[in-house]
């Protein structure tokens, strides 16, 4: 076993998808100034309403965290892959498994931050859009207008009844540590596999 | 045919994954598909939220008293505000027109006023008696209100009322 032919990047990736699921959300929404708190990562929701918690089930469906879990587990799973691939690069004899293991698992985390990414900026557009595409079919204009940012900036939501009650609420919306510890991982993924395809 | 082999147990370990997965969810709800699908929102943060006491019933606002300053220009009005929430709110602009009369004058809260999680807090509105006016002259029959407007902040959340 030659220990300079260990991939090091591939296996730095390797730690590092083994270890987001465990680093907290990726994204932050509050509405209000914490009326309504939201912390969002492929792996998980976690949600406060006026300070009080809510969490696991009460968020989506128990479909739904099953389905986080199933995440959270395939990213761990394509982590020690993407690890034990990196490992193996150093030895002739597994050279071949090796490359199975880094092509099969480096762009994991890649498409997990772009699906993530999307989900959000899709939700966001539809948010952004819902009044004025309703409006015309609804025969008069929507009494809410949304102006909320793309990922990362502050908006407001805006609710007008009668012209006698008007709400508004400040928005803010951020991108955590997590998140960029992610595109971190998924980089060095995508470039460990390059590596993988010139040693060969 | 062994690198084949490897490609397939791998990728069907991912998909082992994600069946289990979904296996389980169905499983932990006795396959139940609507409770599977379905969230269910606890009955303690409906409460935590608005208390559901149904006689619990208070008056958002009630009036309290009605007094003159002591050299009798001006004039203040006492409310009490009950918040329905279980989260402490802000009265920040409060104002309405008293109709004395011919006479209409407006009287607002001077500063605003926090009113603790579920609880109570009193509002004191002031006005400036108008000169054309005796102490005398205002009973409750002659006098009424209209316009209120009121605006309050619930954790960052602003609501304008106009009543």
């Amino acid at each position: 076993m030659n220990l300079k032919k260990i991939n090091w990047i591939g296996l730095i990736a390797g730690v590092l998808a083994i270890s987001i699921p465990f680093l907290g959300p990726w994204w932050e929404f509050t509405f209000g100034t914490g009326a309504v708190h939201m912390s969002l990562s492929p792996f998980g929701v976690e949600m406060s309403m006026m300070g009080l918690p809510a969490s696991g089930d009460a968020l989506g469906s128990p479909l739904l965290s099953w389905l986080l879990l199933s995440i959270k587990l395939g990213i761990i799973y394509s982590g020690s892959l993407l690890l034990a691939g990196s490992i193996l690069s150093a030895s002739e004899r597994h050279s071949s498994l090796s490359a199975i293991f880094v092509r099969f698992s480096s762009r994991r985390i890649l498409w997990l931050v772009v699906s993530f990414i999307l989900m959000i900026l899709i939700g966001t557009m539809i948010t952004n859009l819902a009044p004025d595409f309703l409006s015309p079919r609804v025969g008069g204009e929507l009494p809410i207008q949304a102006d909320l940012p793309y990922l990362v900036g502050s908006g407001e939501i805006t609710a007008e009844m009668d012209s006698s009650v008007r709400f508004t609420a400040p928005i803010a919306m951020g991108l955590t540590y997590s998140f960029a510890v992610s595109v971190l991982a998924a980089a060095l993924g995508v470039i460990s596999r390059s590596g993988i395809k010139k040693s060969e | 045919m062994k690198e084949k082999s490897v490609k397939r147990i791998i990728s069907a370990i991912q998909m082992v994954i994600t069946i289990l997965c979904l296996l389980a969810a169905f499983a932990t709800h006795n396959w139940d598909i609507g409770s599977t699908l379905r969230s269910e929102i606890p009955q303690g943060m409906i409460e935590g939220l608005v208390p559901m006491d149904p006689s619990g019933g208070d008056e958002f606002l009630e009036f309290k008293d009605f007094r003159f300053s002591e050299d009798g220009s001006r004039f203040y009005i006492g409310l009490i505000v009950n918040s329905p929430f279980n989260v402490s709110m802000t009265v920040e602009e409060l104002s309405v027109e008293l109709v004395m009369g011919s006479e209409v004058v407006e009287i607002s809260l001077p500063s605003e006023v926090k009113v603790p999680n579920g609880g109570f807090a009193s509002l004191d509105l002031e006005g400036e008696v108008p000169p054309t006016i005796e102490l005398t002259d205002i009973d409750g029959a002659s006098t009424s209100f209209r316009n209120m407007k009121m605006k309050l902040d619930i954790e960052g959340m602003k609501l304008e009322m106009v009543m």
